[in-house]
């Protein structure tokens, strides 16, 4: 499975690795709102579970869109591979969650789960962090 | 006994400090941190001031984790020392999902810290232990496990695992390291 997000997308690595996969049923109207949200300077995307319904919940200039997210299934047999992708955030707790929403992104365009493996700094000193995925 | 000590410099909220890398027009969301990873001597003090990217800072909070195991490295502490420019404990952003990472360092048997493409010790958050790894020609010999002395609180660890590695061919000069 292949990911790819506009031209800043980087597949560094292949590997088959065991554990359980999952499919997905996603809510396709996420996906585009989200990844705008998330390239945008002052869109905020926060996750919140309301009445045992997670929401995406994009805030910009003091508005909110909530749009649900996703149900999963079970695929024991699906092969897995890592690949990195980026992010730019303040601090190591805003680079985590947006390597989180990143997931979330390719889980809904991919149909089957990602997950976040680990998050590091890609500069010296700066807003530029490298999150690696697996799915 | 060694201590491992990460120093988060937290910069006042909306905050850019000069030399920083970010794209035109970045507005910070929040507060915005640089970081210093580092094997020392002594423990990190409250009220420590020190020089840092051309600012004075000033050590407001420590959270120290320890190492039930006995481990022949002797780096028994890790230490977040938390500093601020006034001084003050700042309150850093939460966890998003309320489930704090791994913090994962990687040292050789030197007791030198893994250099990253920059020649700054490398550091990472990893979500399960299980997915640690290491680098090319390197293998991990240990993982040391270092637990919160106190209760956790705002940005602080689930653990901290240091990974010591040792190389698979003498030969090899990778990774490079960052002495202690």
């Amino acid at each position: 499975m292949k990911h790819w997000r506009g031209a800043i997308a980087l597949t560094v690595s292949s590997a088959l690795v065991a554990g359980p996969a999952v499919q997905v049923r996603a809510n396709p109207a996420a996906a585009p709102a989200v990844v705008a949200c998330v390239a945008s300077v002052g869109c905020v995307v926060t996750v919140v579970a309301i009445a045992g319904v997670t929401y995406w919940v994009l805030s910009s200039n003091g508005e909110q869109a909530r749009i649900p997210v996703l149900t999963y299934t079970p695929n024991p047999d699906q092969e897995m591979e890592d690949w990195e992708d980026y992010v730019w955030a303040d601090n190591e707790q805003q680079a985590r969650q947006k390597c989180n929403l990143l997931a979330e992104q390719y889980t809904q365009q991919g149909r089957s789960l990602v997950s976040v493996v680990r998050v590091r700094r890609a500069s010296q000193r700066g807003a530029r962090w490298v999150c690696t995925f697996r799915g | 006994m060694t201590h491992l000590i990460k120093t988060v410099m937290v910069y006042p909220p909306g905050y850019v400090p000069s030399g920083w890398e970010a794209p035109e027009g970045y507005v910070p969301e929040g507060s915005i941190e640089d970081y210093n990873l580092a094997f020392a001597e002594a423990a990190p003090v409250l009220g420590q001031k020190f020089q840092a990217y051309g600012q004075s800072w000033e050590i407001s909070r420590v959270q120290t984790y320890v190492s039930q195991e006995q481990h022949r490295h002797a780096t028994g502490f890790f230490h977040l020392a938390i500093a601020t420019l006034d001084g003050s404990v700042p309150v850093r952003e939460p966890w998003h999902d309320g489930r704090s990472p791994l913090l994962v360092v990687h040292a050789t048997d030197n007791r030198e810290l893994v250099a990253n493409e920059h020649g700054e010790p490398h550091w990472e958050l990893v979500e399960r232990e299980e997915w640690i790894s290491s680098f090319e020609n390197w293998e991990i010999q240990s993982l040391q496990h270092l637990e919160p002395m106190e209760e956790k609180t705002s940005g602080d660890y689930d653990r901290v695992i240091i990974a010591w590695l040792v190389s698979v061919d003498a030969n090899h000069e990778h990774p490079d390291s960052v002495a202690a």
